[in-house]
């Protein structure tokens, strides 16, 4: 009886091993899967920027960014602490869930990294080029988090 | 008579115990797979960033385009490789070293972006020609 208590309790163990190891697989991929789309939503908006339009940039933020496309103005912030919003033509959307961090950078022509202000905007006139850097992730178990970084570097051709 | 008595009393202590140490020898190797299974997704999750960091890497100098950077090589060691927000500890363990020779044909670059990891040493390496 022992003997057989003794050897059920580590089939236990050797079973919630494996599952707390596939959950956090699950949640890594999730987490890849949330940063992989929002950099993919957020560069087929962002290098459109100035098409058909004498000021591409409208705002350029460590955090937040908008741009202007023919008529319509595309705005990206963080926001609910966990998601990124999209914002165009007064509505905002969720592009992506479970978000870490989202941080803006900006290049001018020359390649030069821009110095943002104190209250961390940049002058839009002379910003060419766009890096955007995305974190996603949640806390699964205990000290463990599973998170993922992406970032990537966007040159509107029309600013 | 006396001899089928015996075999049908049941399991004796000792061949249970047998029978727990064969079970248990099995059940050892179940729980080394998962030791394995999770090195093998630690492992994974690094090629995964020592790819970001290095197609990160690519994008900047493409982006720069071919008259705003020049040939050589250009190392970020262990700890420099600064993450979005400014800090060195996200990716401490990882080394980057892009190279930029001229070639394969005239106004063509080639550039050739390794990130190491410290934890073994193994590499990701990425190339792509950057043309004038």
């Amino acid at each position: 009886m022992v003997i057989a208590l003794v050897l059920l309790g580590s089939m236990y163990s050797v079973y919630s091993s494996h599952y707390n190891s596939f959950k956090v697989q699950e949640q890594v991929a999730e987490a890849q899967q949330n940063a992989r789309a929002a950099l993919q939503l957020m560069s087929r908006d962002i290098i459109m920027a100035g098409y058909s339009t004498a000021t591409g940039i409208i705002f350029a933020n460590i955090t937040s960014l908008t741009i202007k496309s023919a008529a319509t103005q595309t705005s990206y912030s963080r926001y609910s602490s966990a998601r990124i919003g999209r914002s165009s033509g007064g509505t905002r959307q969720a592009v992506a869930e479970s978000v870490k961090g989202i941080s803006f950078k900006y290049r001018d022509g020359a390649g030069n990294l821009l110095t943002p202000d104190g209250s961390g905007n940049v002058a839009v006139g002379i910003v060419r080029q766009i890096l955007v850097s995305v974190t996603t992730g949640t806390p699964v178990f205990g000290s463990y988090s599973a998170s993922c970084t992406l970032e990537t570097t966007l040159s509107p051709r029309n600013l | 008579m006396n001899v089928r008595l015996v075999e049908t009393k049941g399991f004796t202590l000792i061949e249970i115990m047998i029978a727990t140490l064969v079970f248990s020898v099995a059940l050892m190797g179940i729980a080394s797979l998962a030791v394995v299974v999770i090195r093998g997704n630690f492992i994974s999750k690094q090629i995964s960033t020592a790819t970001a960091l290095s197609q990160q890497k690519m994008e900047e100098y493409i982006n720069k385009g071919y008259s705003n950077f020049s040939t050589g090589a250009v190392t970020e060691n262990y700890g420099s490789i600064t993450a979005a927000d400014g800090s060195t500890a996200l990716y401490s363990g990882y080394k980057r070293v892009s190279v930029i020779q001229n070639g394969p044909i005239a106004n063509t670059r080639t550039l050739n972006v390794s990130v190491y990891r410290q934890s073994d040493n193994a590499s990701a390496s990425f190339s792509t020609i950057i043309a004038k």
